[in-house]
């Protein structure tokens, strides 16, 4: 026995020839499709208030290298798979891009996901890290560190990049926490590792303007993914 | 022809209803395809959008207790921006900022917080005593973080920790200041600043 095929929106219905009654079905599956599609997403058709409305906004993954035609006054938001400047997919999932009016050139709104790195010890260090997004592919890593910097020629004190996904770091800011804290430290950034991520950059505290030992910062780093 | 919502009438004939019948049929799915998934597509996607286009609104739309909204609104500049309405038309928060600069080779660079507020992060490289830092697009700034690098460098070793002043005086600008040192190579110095 052949499965039974499930009507869908035909939009070219009624025929000129059709009568009413031959054309009932088709209506009767066009509203219904219209009812249901309209319901995904919005509030129902028959609500007694609010129709139209969304309810929450589902986006479909856009294909790579897929444009919008954004007019002037527009702006149109819409998600993909963010990939670099080769197309080879940064294995983010899905995320939300902006493009501005006239055709601007897009941007990523949102970026990879938020969750708390663990807390890093050792060497008498201890660092609580978290990091969350801004537009632009940006990633902004904060949090506190708590070590004892030296002065020239002595080992500095590693601040990780967690998660270690940035590709170039655009600045850094710290403030020093308590009372008869010392001065702001110095930074060097270790290069980036064999897949082109910076992990890890250095603290350092200056002969002039020596930090106490066991000092905790807090600290903002602003990163390109 | 466009869509009609008056049809059928009681009194059509059927020859004539037919025509305004397909008209909008054919109309709900064109325009349903703006923005959506077809109509005529997998049903399991229908409803769902492909992407958000969104025209500009005159004023602020009302939200009630439960409801919030996000549209588009001309800023202060007359340049489209996403807004979101709080529950019980709040005050709305202005969410984007017509430019962004993340350019990964570029070493001064710009993004944007909701508000807006325009986050400015950079890195001078031998700056001097004194230099003053212009920052584009202009905005009044609000923080000022100044951190050295280049710690490899003798001279930033021993060199004070740098300080922003002069903030704003000229607009959108900074001078970087050191105390009690030549204007001489330094190393570098990062800045993050938050302008509005």
């Amino acid at each position: 026995m052949e499965p039974e095929e499930i009507p869908t929106f035909n939009p070219n219905v009624p025929l000129r020839k059709d009568k009413f009654n031959s054309s009932q079905l088709d209506f009767l599956t066009n509203f219904m499709t219209l009812y249901t599609a309209f319901s995904a997403n919005h509030v129902a058709l028959d609500a007694t208030s609010n129709a139209g409305n969304h309810n929450v906004i589902q986006l479909l993954e856009q294909p790579a290298g897929s444009t919008f035609q954004t007019d002037l006054g527009e702006i149109s938001i819409y998600c993909k798979a963010p990939s670099n400047t080769e197309g080879v997919s940064l294995d983010q999932g899905d995320q939300i891009f902006l493009k501005y009016q006239g055709n601007q050139p897009e941007f990523q709104l949102s970026a990879y996901q938020i969750f708390a790195p663990p807390i890093i010890t050792g060497g008498g260090i201890t660092q609580t890290p978290f990091f969350t997004f801004l537009p632009g592919k940006v990633l902004l890593y904060f949090g506190t560190i708590k070590c004892s910097l030296q002065g020239l020629g002595s080992t500095n004190a590693p601040l990780y990049l967690r998660p270690p996904i940035a590709t170039n770091i655009i600045t850094m800011n710290f403030c020093l926490q308590g009372n008869n804290a010392g001065y702001p430290p110095m930074v060097s950034i270790k290069t980036a590792n064999g897949n082109g991520f910076y992990e890890v950059l250095y603290l350092q505290s200056t002969d002039l303007q020596p930090t106490p030992a066991n000092q905790t910062f807090f600290y903002v780093v602003l990163a390109n993914i | 022809m466009s869509y009609n919502i008056n049809i059928p009438q009681g009194t059509d004939q059927t020859l004539q209803s037919q025509k305004q019948l397909l008209s909008n049929f054919q109309t709900i799915d064109s325009l349903f395809g703006a923005n959506h998934y077809p109509l005529t597509g997998e049903q399991n996607y229908q409803g769902m959008h492909t992407v958000l286009t969104m025209q500009p609104q005159g004023g602020d739309p009302p939200t009630n207790a439960t409801q919030i909204s996000l549209y588009n609104k001309l800023d202060i500049n007359s340049i489209p921006a996403l807004f979101f309405a709080p529950n019980n038309s709040q005050t709305p928060i202005q969410l984007t900022y017509p430019f962004i600069n993340t350019t990964s080779t570029n070493t001064q660079q710009y993004t944007f917080v909701a508000g807006p507020f325009v986050i400015y992060g950079g890195k001078i490289k031998n700056p001097t005593n004194g230099q003053v830092i212009t920052l584009s697009p202009t905005s009044n700034l609000l923080y000022v973080g100044l951190t050295r690098g280049n710690s490899k460098t003798l001279s930033a070793r021993i060199s004070y920790a740098p300080t922003p002043t002069n903030i704003n005086s000229p607009p959108s600008t900074f001078t970087i200041n050191y105390e009690n040192v030549p204007s001489t190579i330094v190393g570098d110095i990062y800045y993050l600043v938050i302008g509005q």
